[in-house]
């Protein structure tokens, strides 16, 4: 279930990232209008629940419609983001402006508690299959996210590979190349974080159907890195490569720490043991093998001319410019 | 009215701490070209420090002075084996962000792991409390304040005054042609992370003083304003840095006093991101700008 | 590549140019007209009132000693930065101003002094990515998959491999362009241009880094794109290239043109010699 909509969520980002080079730290923002705009959409109006928690909207809407809009959210919400990120600047400052949005979208939503209940959060956002019994439903929102996230690698697929792939991975390599070619930088930026924002929407909005509530502090940047380090892991551009790397960095590293001994007088203390090897193997990666353990497949045409890969070279996408050369 | 003057007074005491977190900043992003996130969480360990040394019986203000030799000499050690080994691998800048980004969380939860993730305290080291021209300090806040003052204008005679800041600005100003000038850069670098390092330090626990309570996330959640103070005088420029850091310090908590407090943070927020966008090279850009943000 | 000429494909010619429309070969209007162009960076006059044509069909040749301002002139023209001041006609149409994407798409292409190649994507995904007006770039190509986009892109690839042929570089198809010689790289950005199917090609030093041997080949392959009809402006320092291969040439010093003729006709004329020393 967590895997479902951390994929979705891992896909998008690499779609962003890792395939188009967009340097987006403020990624948890678009999982975070996802998941506000599904609970405002499916909860009830606010005055039913006797004004324990307020927001806006409150349709009662079904899940499919709250869903897409929510996708809808993201997209929306990814390109707002975009806006933000065109000024032609050094892709470390990008990502220190995608920070501060992040921080700052954080920031606002705690504060104003007309919006989304402000720091406290939302939550009793109840699950819509639970009406056959509470294991059954469970079992039935698993089986919908899986559908999710088999739609989405289609989807994925259509936009990381082709020649809208190729666009893109073309426009992380060379922006400048890019618009010499007749491409408008602008409009293949906002596409990729379009897309990209619907996954993290649909992402968020599964995962609040499911556990109920959404909070400010459920996103720091530190939940950006874990989908950053899935990428990186996993091997930029690369979809399977992603998936596995996802799998890896939740199951292993944030799920698995909850198995060691807990020690009683340190509460928190398996999660930050989670946190420092996160953090450990991404400056690993990022050192010893930037290209990630599956690197992104060389894509070839029909047959091929002679054998001409002798260079054997590595890889596509590198954090680093001097491997390979 | 008497609002709006002691919220200038607050502001003036967190633009102090702000300015001293801002220069050393500033002076590593010059230096060495590099956005180090992990800033925040080594400011956090530095309070930290401050807490342990407090528990060992020495006063605040010695606390305060070892806590930030300590970070300082942290940062050295941080640049010389991991990043400065990075840039000469040839990572790029966002995948260096990246590393700084996961190296301040793992800072953060190794404090977490250390101390626990409960809220902590100096006790009661405010001291009494003086009205000044209307506005209302306590004895620590204007005790910090000298000690900003005294850093920033030692810094400014270092820069100016000494054979080693020409050094450090000429490498600042262009790493390479200040190499083959016959600067010796990497010790240059050491010498900038060790001054930047402990200015972070200070920073660190000064703002642990100023604040009641403080957490782990102490150091990562003032990273922004203090960023925002480190833009709007233009990254790389100390100068710049001292006064973006009063502006900002002034400015977000008197729009908390007419305004909204919970909206304090948005202030930096925004001023950060409009300088960003508006005027990357910082408010005096066109006349001390030397480092080239723009690609 | 030492047999460009037999591997060519006729009827439809592997480089593919767009046959002239209005103007045609020889005609009145030029292709390309620059008026007074200016462009400042900071206190730097780096141009400072050009003026030019081209006409389509021909070869012309750009030269001067360093920081003449020649790659300014191209950077500008193409919409790579916007002019300080000036005026560019392309076509008969004011285009002073426009982003380069938008005149590459009208057909005025330029190459960057230094080769610019995606390195991530392979030589031929390099050549692939430049194919203008994709339907695989269309919400209905992305979304329908090959079924709208895999006949077009089974022509793209025939195209690019004759390309490669022709440029003597089939082996490479699959490389990363980044493991590519400086020389290669210089070639891999040429051969997309003429994916492109320009009208206009600019190019900034296309000989600069090529042994002498390749230097003869690609002036071979110009002169044939010119005969198929496609204008070329060339910044050229090695002047016996710019002889053979430019019927006029525009001589440029401190940002302004200082004469305008036949090479052969700038040897003589003094200004050039007192900038540039002729060889
Ligand atoms: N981006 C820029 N910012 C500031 N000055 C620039 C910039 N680009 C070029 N210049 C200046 O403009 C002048 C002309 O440069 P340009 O590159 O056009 O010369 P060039 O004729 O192409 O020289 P070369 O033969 O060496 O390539 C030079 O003095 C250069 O320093
Ligand atoms: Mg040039």
């Amino acid at each position: 279930m967590y895997l479902g909509t951390d994929l979705l969520a891992a896909w998008g980002l690499n779609l962003e990232f890792g395939v188009a080079g967009i340097a987006n730290l403020a990624y948890i923002v678009v999982i975070a209008a996802g998941a506000y705009t599904y609970a405002v959409l499916t909860l009830g109006p606010t005055s039913g629940n006797g004004g324990f928690q307020q927001y806006i909207l409150g349709f009662h809407l079904p899940f499919a419609v709250a869903v897409v809009a929510a996708a809808l959210a993201g997209a929306l919400v990814g390109v707002v983001i975009g806006i933000t990120g065109l000024k032609r600047l050094r892709q470390d400052y990008q990502g220190m402006v995608m920070l501060v949005v992040s921080l700052m979208a954080a920031t606002v939503v705690g504060a104003d508690t007309g919006l989304f209940n402000g720091q406290a959060g939302l939550s009793l956002v109840s699950n819509p299959f639970s009406g056959s019994g509470s294991a059954r439903g469970d079992w039935t929102y698993v089986a919908v996210v899986a559908l999710a996230c088999a739609v989405g690698f289609l989807v994925l697929r259509r936009f990381t590979g082709g020649p809208m792939g190729r666009t893109l991975r073309a426009m992380r390599d060379d922006e400048h190349a890019v618009a010499a070619i007749g491409r408008s930088v602008v409009k293949l930026r906002l596409v990729a974080q379009a897309v990209g924002g619907a996954f993290g929407g649909v992402s968020g909005a599964l995962l609040v159907g499911f556990i109920g509530g959404w909070s400010p502090s459920a996103w720091g940047y530190p939940e950006t890195l874990a989908l950053l380090t899935a990428i990186i892991v996993g091997g930029m551009g690369n979809n399977v490569g992603v998936s596995i790397g996802t799998f890896v960095v939740y199951l292993l590293l944030l799920q698995g720490v909850q198995f060691l001994p807990q020690v009683a007088s340190h509460p928190g203390l398996t999660e930050a043991f989670g946190w420092i090897i996160l953090g450990a193997t991404t400056v690993a990666f990022v050192w010893l093998r930037p290209q990630g353990v599956f690197p992104e497949r060389r894509p070839r045409f029909g047959p091929r001319a002679r054998s001409g890969d002798g260079g054997g070279a590595p890889s596509g996408p590198e954090l680093s410019d001097s491997v390979g050369a | 009215m008497s609002l709006l003057i002691d919220a200038i007074g607050f502001g003036i005491a967190s633009g102090a701490v702000l300015a001293l977190g801002a220069v050393g900043f500033t002076v590593q992003f010059g230096i060495s070209s590099i956005l180090n996130i992990t800033y925040g969480s080594l400011m956090t360990l530095a309070a930290y420090f401050g807490l342990l040394l407090v528990g060992a019986g020495l006063s605040i203000w010695l606390a305060l002075a070892v806590g930030a030799l300590m970070v300082g000499l942290i940062s050295v050690v941080f640049h010389r084996v991991l990043l400065g080994p990075m840039v000469k691998r040839g990572i790029r800048p966002f995948g260096l962000i990246v590393v700084t980004v996961a190296c301040g969380i793992v800072l953060q939860y190794i404090v977490v792991a250390v101390v626990g993730p409960t809220a902590q305290s100096y006790g009661n080291v405010s001291g009494a409390t003086l009205r000044f021209l209307g506005m209302t300090f306590t004895t620590a806040q204007l005790v910090i304040i000298a000690i900003t003052a005294s850093l920033m204008l030692a810094l400014h005679l270092l820069l100016t005054r000494t054979k080693l800041g020409r050094a450090m600005r000429a490498t600042s100003a262009n790493r390479t042609l200040a190499q083959s000038c016959g600067i010796a850069t990497d010790r240059i670098s050491d010498v900038a992370w060790l001054i930047s390092g402990s200015l972070c330090g200070a920073a660190g626990v000064a703002l642990a003083i100023t604040v009641a309570t403080f957490d782990f996330t102490l150091g990562s959640v003032f990273l922004v304003p203090m960023i925002a103070a480190a833009v709007l005088g233009g990254v790389g420029q100390p100068y710049g840095a001292m006064l973006g850091g009063l502006v900002v310090g002034i400015s977000t908590q008197v729009a908390g006093a007419l305004w909204n407090p919970a909206y304090q943070d948005v202030i930096a927020l925004v001023i950060l991101i409009a300088m960003l966008l508006l005027r990357p090279r910082g408010f005096f850009g066109a006349a001390w700008s030397s480092r080239r943000l723009l690609a | 590549m030492a047999n460009a000429l037999d591997e060519q494909a006729p009827p439809s010619l592997p480089g593919g140019v767009a046959v002239v429309g209005r103007g045609g070969a020889g005609g009145s209007a030029p292709l390309l007209r620059v008026e007074h162009l200016v462009k400042h960076y900071g206190g730097v006059r780096a141009v400072d009132g050009v003026s030019f044509t081209v006409a389509a069909g021909t070869i012309t040749g750009l030269i001067g000693p360093n920081g003449a301002g020649k790659s300014t002139v191209l950077s500008v023209v193409s919409g790579f930065t916007p002019p300080t001041g000036g005026r560019i006609w392309f076509d008969g149409r004011d285009v002073t101003g426009l982003p380069m994407h938008r005149l590459a798409r009208t057909g005025l292409v330029r190459t960057f002094q230094l080769a610019r190649v995606f390195g991530g994507l392979t030589t031929l995904e390099n050549l692939l990515v430049a194919a203008p007006r994709q339907r695989g770039l269309s919400p209905l190509g992305v979304l329908g998959g090959r079924f709208v986009w895999g006949a077009e892109e089974r022509r793209l690839v025939e195209r690019a491999r004759a390309l490669l042929r022709r440029f003597g570089m089939a082996s490479k198809a699959d490389d990363y362009a980044r493991t590519l010689s400086g020389g290669q790289k210089r070639a891999v950005e040429i051969m997309r241009c003429m994916m492109m199917r320009p009208r206009l090609l600019l190019l900034d030093e296309p000989m600069a880094g090529l042994s002498p041997r390749l230097v003869v080949e690609l002036e071979q392959i110009l002169v044939e794109l010119r005969d198929e009809g496609l204008a070329l402006l060339v910044v050229e320092h090695e002047l016996e290239t710019v002889d053979r291969l430019c019927a006029t040439v525009v001589a440029m010093a401190h940002g302004r043109v200082i004469a305008e003729g036949t090479m052969a006709d700038l040897r003589t004329r003094r200004e050039v010699q007192d900038s540039y020393v002729v060889g």
